[in-house]
């Protein structure tokens, strides 16, 4: 998963409540949430910042957590959340969104 | 009601949550059973905006199929159960319903159509009793069985009923408003036509003991959302059902009330 960009899937309604992010697959309807730590890397899915940056630069400076262990639980997750149509995954940055068009949030 | 019979003979116009739907029908004997069916809901307007014309079919020549699918076409709308077909076109605001002479289908068509109606005005439909008491609203929702009617039959006397069944939930500048509906569960008693901010939600869990206990957001959200009454599978209209509970949630405390069937319950409510 080296150089994986991570973006929020425009088909899903999500929502900060308390510590916790519910996230509802528009498809589906179907409920997720997320702990702190898959909280902030949902919130950087930016499509434009690597995966490795996000953990290093967001979840290491957040948490005390191993380097190499978050960066591979993170790639775990958002494995688990891509396959659920959640996030989309690259291996290239994603273009800037057009002024004006939807976001997830 | 004799003024809307003498505006227009072949219509009535039924306003629940303040959105006006008129029902059109040349059969007079079910348009009286319309009027009967929603009365206390009935409304003088005579340019609605939203318009329903019946076309009644032989009792018997549409299933007993009790699922519900709804559908959209670009800004066509179509909602089917067995006993009710619904078509609406969201930009002229008028449509059809085929079905029998029997007013639970009328009902079963406009329970969906609000629901369409409500998600674009942060509002949604919950399968809940609600009632109203100092000028407050309280909304009991809960699995069927977890004693919704019973909570709506122990309510005191100061309280007036909104509904035991489907509430009405939509918002109003910073407040969400519960409205009264003429949708009825075990009850079968018309809410009153009155709204009201809503103080607090309660999920209901039949116990030995009564308790109550805030629900974290989360987890007020996640019991809400089983809770609300939505069919289209329509990922725009979805995103507004979801944000609207979310903002519900973030505004008025939802309780866990674990109650034991005595009036004693209200004690813990308001």
């Amino acid at each position: 998963m080296k150089n994986c960009y991570i973006a929020r899937s425009p088909m899903v309604a999500a929502r900060q409540l308390g510590g916790e992010m519910v996230i509802m697959s528009a498809a589906d309807s179907t409920l997720f949430t997320l702990n702190e730590v898959a909280s902030l890397i949902w919130k950087s899915a930016d499509g434009a910042t690597p995966l490795w940056e996000i953990v290093n630069g967001k979840v290491c400076a957040e948490f005390d957590v191993d380097p190499e262990i978050a960066l591979a639980d993170a790639e775990r997750l958002v494995g688990e959340l891509a396959d659920h149509g959640l996030l989309l995954l690259t291996n290239e940055p994603a273009r800037p969104s057009p002024v004006g068009a939807e976001r997830s949030l | 009601m004799s003024k809307v019979a003498a505006a227009d003979p072949q219509a009535v116009v039924i306003k629940i949550g303040d959105i006006p739907i008129r029902v059109v029908t040349d059969d007079r004997h079910f348009l009286r059973v319309v009027q009967d069916r929603y009365m206390g809901f009935l409304s003088c307007e005579t340019h609605a905006g939203i318009d329903l014309k019946l076309d009644l079919t032989a009792p018997g020549r549409i299933s007993s199929e009790e699922d519900i699918r709804v559908a959209r076409d670009s800004a066509r709308w179509s909602a089917e159960r067995g006993d009710f077909r619904l078509d609406w076109d969201s930009e002229t605001g008028r449509g059809q319903v085929r079905q029998s002479a029997n007013p639970y289908s009328l009902d079963g068509a406009l329970r969906i159509l609000h629901t369409l109606l409500l998600a674009r005005r942060k509002g949604f439909l919950l399968h809940a009793a609600s009632a109203m008491r100092n000028g407050r609203a309280f909304l009991f929702f809960g699995r069927s069985g977890a004693g919704k009617t019973t909570i709506s039959r122990l309510a005191p006397a100061d309280a007036t009923l909104l509904t035991d069944e489907i509430s009405y939930v939509r918002r109003d500048a910073e407040t969400y408003l519960a409205y009264g509906t003429p949708f009825t569960g075990e009850l079968a008693k018309l809410g009153e036509n009155v709204s009201a901010p809503i103080a607090a939600v309660y999920h209901l869990v039949q116990a030995p003991e009564n308790r109550l206990a805030l629900m974290t957001p989360a987890d007020g959200v996640r019991a809400l959302l089983e809770s609300v009454l939505f069919f289209a599978e329509d990922e725009q209209l979805v995103k507004l059902v979801f944000q609207s509970v979310c903002d519900l949630v973030g505004r008025v405390p939802v309780y866990r009330l674990e109650f034991v069937p005595n009036k004693s319950v209200w004690d813990l409510i308001a």
